[in-house]
């Protein structure tokens, strides 16, 4: 009983933190709702049995990306972008595509034929399962992606220093 | 509705959250926004992701959670620092300034 | 062939330099754009590239000497009828090679601090290696259709560089200046490879000199008459010899590489190599000889008088130049390039040691502003020392050994002793005016206040260390060596000793003096300033003179006749230009223009998609996903 609760408080949470993410005037005020949003998503992980999850969702997400989206709000001047009209003109366009997008994506599951219950097999420890086809199975792939990492830090301080005007 | 939560409830909620990270990425003007958004579309699919993993008890899946991870980390910095070096240059951060693309 | 050996790689010797010069040409602008920031990447790319060359000139060379005959070459394809692309190595132009190489390898490392004022160094780089290039191909190239490339390849590098700051109009025109004597010498010189080629049907040396054994006198004279009077522009021999003081005007490292010890004695290795067609032509060798004296006193007594540094060097190397002709006239062709040899050493060191100088006192390059500089500069002091007693033929240093064995060579020529006695004085001028310019330079006190001035850094200072030390040693070529001459050494040795010591007397002990002395002796020194008139004389006789009357006579014959002939073309020109223009803007615009608008009337609908909005983009993917789950839900 409490698992619904608290599934339907952290959907609260995600949703709502969305929308207001994408509808504020202020950027501020939108990182600060994606951090609700984000950290809804957090306790979804946390349900769903996906401690490490959990704790790298707050870690990555909270705690860096969104970080990062405030050094930039404050480096880039804002107060210009804040003053003009916040939407496009083809709102209604998009508002009815976003509508049609749900609608088809919520008739797709429908139809799907999924299990109405959670299995009750439960998954080993968590972090530990996950270290150990991570560090096996999922090496090369674990690598290419710290090379990933690599290549986008690079790239970002290259990109973000200031050049002599030409 | 309220006796169980199933794997569709969650698969729900990740399509909501596609629908306003997309709306968000198709409505908004100022690009910082627009990065928040496919921040929320990763969001969505992490959630899908995870509660697949869960659904089949098979650990893959969230592998596969902590990969878009490190790439949603990668692509935040590296879409923030063109963010910077297009501020610099053009001194806008609204998208509908930037049309140099066109034909 | 035995072992490893590279010698087919010789190509190199030149080709890397001329790989230097076309990086300079095509990124230098690229890679030194900046003016007040000159790059320092054109200097080390170009020294490095022509420090290889001279390894690999050192390796072949050593590796030719190996070699049965002692002579290499690559016979290549042919060029145009009786030319080729081939090279020879062998003793002659091996020793040339590594004289272009090793000086141009020390010059160019010394120029990398000298010239480091300068903007737009990629250009002095560039040219300095189109010079070694092209001066390699003149000395290894095994036809005379090749060496004649290279030597204009050579003339065109020193336009370049005595022009390198053509900011300054007297650099531009002594460019011009040299370009013009040489063209005119040059001329003579292409009659003379036409003559050869046509009578030895190819240009090749050894194909001509097999072929001008059975050629008649007559044929040798001429043809050994135009290949001396190029020699002599190149060489700047009396009386083509106005346009090398000139060429000063250039920096003073092209001055020290070009102007003295390479392409100037470029000529001397002409007629070397064309030894036998000289040595048939006894009037022709006659003709050298007596050239070679006139040029070795006159450009001496000139040296006397010259109060800027580098003209001095100038007129000494003329003078020494004499010297080498001397000795092709009188057939010791050893011994003119074992002099050619030594002088390269002393005679860029000088000038390398005088752009030390002017280096250090920002620019001033007259002797009577200078004195006293022994204490503040000692370096250039020590090496210039050296350079000037091997000048002035010294007993032991280099210049003694070369310029003896010419002197000694002269009596075995008929009437030498001329040469003999004119040599001698010629000697004697030598040594006053290699130290006055020392006295005045160097000792006493300074005439002029100036600034403190400080030593040239090592990156100039090694490279003269190392040249000085050939200017010690590179006499002591013992096979080259008549000792039995032994008499004449002591003579000269005792006639360089008298000059040192008139022009201590004259220059540092009774400066008081010289000033009476020169008023009573005016109508001389008068002469020795205006350079014999000779300068004078061309202008006034030959430019103004003839050259404008020729001139006149020409623009007239120009107007009345080919320029009605070039009127009548254009109009004729324009008549059918007319026909073809409709055609163009009917027929062809019209094609061109249809083609146009319908790529762009049917394209329409596809553009009014691209926006140029990111957005937009985005939306149409978003509508593409909706279709496509649309299609798949209502399947």
């Amino acid at each position: 009983m409490i698992d619904v609760l608290l599934f339907y408080f952290f959907s609260v949470l995600v949703l709502g933190g969305g929308i207001l993410t994408i509808t504020r005037r202020n950027a501020v005020m939108s990182a600060v709702c994606l951090v609700v949003s984000l950290l809804g998503v957090a306790g979804i992980f946390l349900l769903l049995g996906a401690e490490f999850l959990f704790v790298a969702q707050l870690i990555l997400y909270v705690g860096g990306v969104v970080l990062l989206f405030l050094f930039v709000i404050m480096l880039v001047n804002l107060e210009a972008a804040a003053r003009v009209r916040q939407f496009r003109k083809s709102w209604p366009v998009v508002m009815l595509a976003g509508l049609g997008l749900a609608a088809e994506l919520l008739f797709l599951l429908c139809r799907g034929n999924l299990p109405e219950t959670a299995p009750a097999a439960t998954l080993p420890p968590n972090t530990e399962a996950l270290a150990d086809v991570l560090f096996s199975h999922y090496l090369v792939a674990f690598e290419l992606t710290s090379i990933v990492l690599l290549v986008a830090i690079i790239g970002a301080v290259w990109m973000g220093q200031t050049r002599k005007a030409q | 509705m309220l006796h169980a939560i199933s794997p569709i409830h969650y698969l729900v909620l990740s399509a909501l959250l596609l629908v306003i990270g997309t709306v968000g990425v198709l409505l908004r003007r100022n690009i910082v926004v627009i990065l928040m958004s496919i921040e929320l579309i990763l969001n969505a699919v992490n959630i899908n992701l995870a509660a697949f993993s869960r659904m089949h008890a098979q650990i893959q899946g969230q592998i596969f959670v902590l990969t878009v991870m490190a790439v949603a980390v990668a692509e935040a910095a590296v879409g923030l620092a063109v963010l910077i070096a297009l501020f610099r240059n053009r001194g806008t951060v609204i998208a509908d300034d930037l049309d140099l693309l066109k034909w | 062939m035995v072992g490893t050996t590279i010698l087919p790689a010789i190509w190199l010797a030149p080709g890397l330099p001329l790989l230097g010069a076309a990086l300079m040409l095509f990124f230098g602008r690229a890679i030194d754009h900046d003016p007040d920031q000159p790059s320092r990447v054109p200097g080390i790319v170009c020294s490095t590239l022509v420090a290889l060359s001279f390894l690999v000139a050192a390796i072949c060379a050593w590796q030719a000497l190996m070699l049965p005959g002692h002579r290499f070459e690559i016979r290549g394809g042919t060029w145009f009828a009786g030319g080729e692309w081939g090279l020879l190595l062998d003793p002659l132009s091996a020793e040339l090679m590594l004289l272009i190489a090793g000086i141009g390898t020390l010059i160019h490392i010394y120029s990398t601090v000298y010239m480091s004022h300068d903007a737009a160094l990629y250009r002095f780089f560039g040219g300095l290696n189109f010079f070694v290039a092209m001066m390699q191909i003149l000395v290894l190239a095994n036809n005379y259709l090749l060496l004649f490339a290279g030597w204009e390849g050579v003339g065109f590098a020193s336009y370049l560089l005595i022009g390198f700051h053509y900011g300054r109009w007297q650099a531009g025109v002594a460019g011009m200046k040299a370009f013009i004597i040489n063209r005119a010498a040059d001329a003579a010189m292409v009659l003379g490879i036409l003559f050869l080629m046509l009578k030895a049907g190819t240009a090749h040396y050894g194909g001509v000199a097999s072929s001008a054994a059975h050629w008649s006198d007559t044929s040798i004279t001429l043809a050994a008459s135009f290949l001396l009077v190029g020699a002599m522009g190149k060489s700047a021999q009396f009386p083509l010899h106005i346009w090398l003081p000139d060429a000063m005007e250039g920096p003073t490292p092209v001055s020290a590489l070009i102007h003295s010890a390479t392409m100037v004695c470029a000529g001397v290795y002409l007629i070397a190599r064309s030894s036998f067609l000289f040595s048939q032509a006894p009037e022709v060798s006659l003709a050298t000889a007596i050239i070679g004296t006139i040029t070795a006193l006159v450009a001496a007594s000139i040296a006397l008088a010259e109060n800027d540094i580098k003209r001095v060097l100038a007129y000494s190397t003329i003078s020494q130049i004499g010297f080498m002709f001397v000795a092709l006239g009188v057939g010791a062709y050893r011994a003119a390039l074992f002099h050619l040899f030594t002088h390269a050493f002393f005679k860029s060191l000088l000038f390398l040691g005088a752009g030390s100088l002017i280096h250090a006192l920002d620019g001033e390059q007259n002797l009577k502003h200078m004195g006293g500089l022994r204490r503040e500069m000692p370096a250039t002091f020590r090496v210039m020392w050296i350079a000037s007693m091997a000048l002035a033929a010294v007993p032991g240093f280099a210049g003694f050994f070369s310029k003896d064995a010419i002197l000694g060579e002269t009596l075995n020529a008929p009437n030498g002793w001329v040469f003999l006695i004119v040599g001698l004085f010629t000697s004697l001028l030598t040594a006053i005016y290699a130290w006055r310019l020392m006295f005045l330079a160097f000792y006493g006190e300074a005439r002029q206040s100036r600034d403190p001035v400080h030593e040239s850094p090592a990156v100039m200072t090694v490279p003269m260390y190392v040249l000085s030390a050939f200017c010690v040693l590179g006499g002591w070529v013992l096979p080259l060596i008549d000792w039995s001459a032994w008499p004449l050494m002591i003579a000269s040795g005792v006639i360089a000793a008298c000059g040192i010591w008139l022009a201590w007397r004259y220059y540092l002990v009774v400066p008081d003096r010289r000033a009476a002395l020169d008023r009573r002796f005016s109508p001389i020194v008068d002469f020795l300033r205006n350079r014999w008139y000779i300068d004078a004389l061309y202008e006034e006789q030959i430019l103004n003179g003839t050259i404008l009357r020729t001139a006149s006579g020409a623009a007239r014959a120009d107007e009345r006749i080919i320029d009605e002939t070039v009127n009548g073309a254009a109009w004729l020109a324009r008549q059918i230009s007319r026909v073809f223009r409709w055609f163009d803007r009917w027929i062809l615009d019209g094609l061109v223009r249809s083609s146009s608008g319908a790529v762009g009337f049917l394209s329409a609908p596809v553009r009014s998609l691209q926006t140029g909005f990111l957005q937009t983009y985005a939306f149409l993917f978003v509508a593409g996903l909706l279709a496509a789950l649309g299609y798949y839900l209502t399947r």
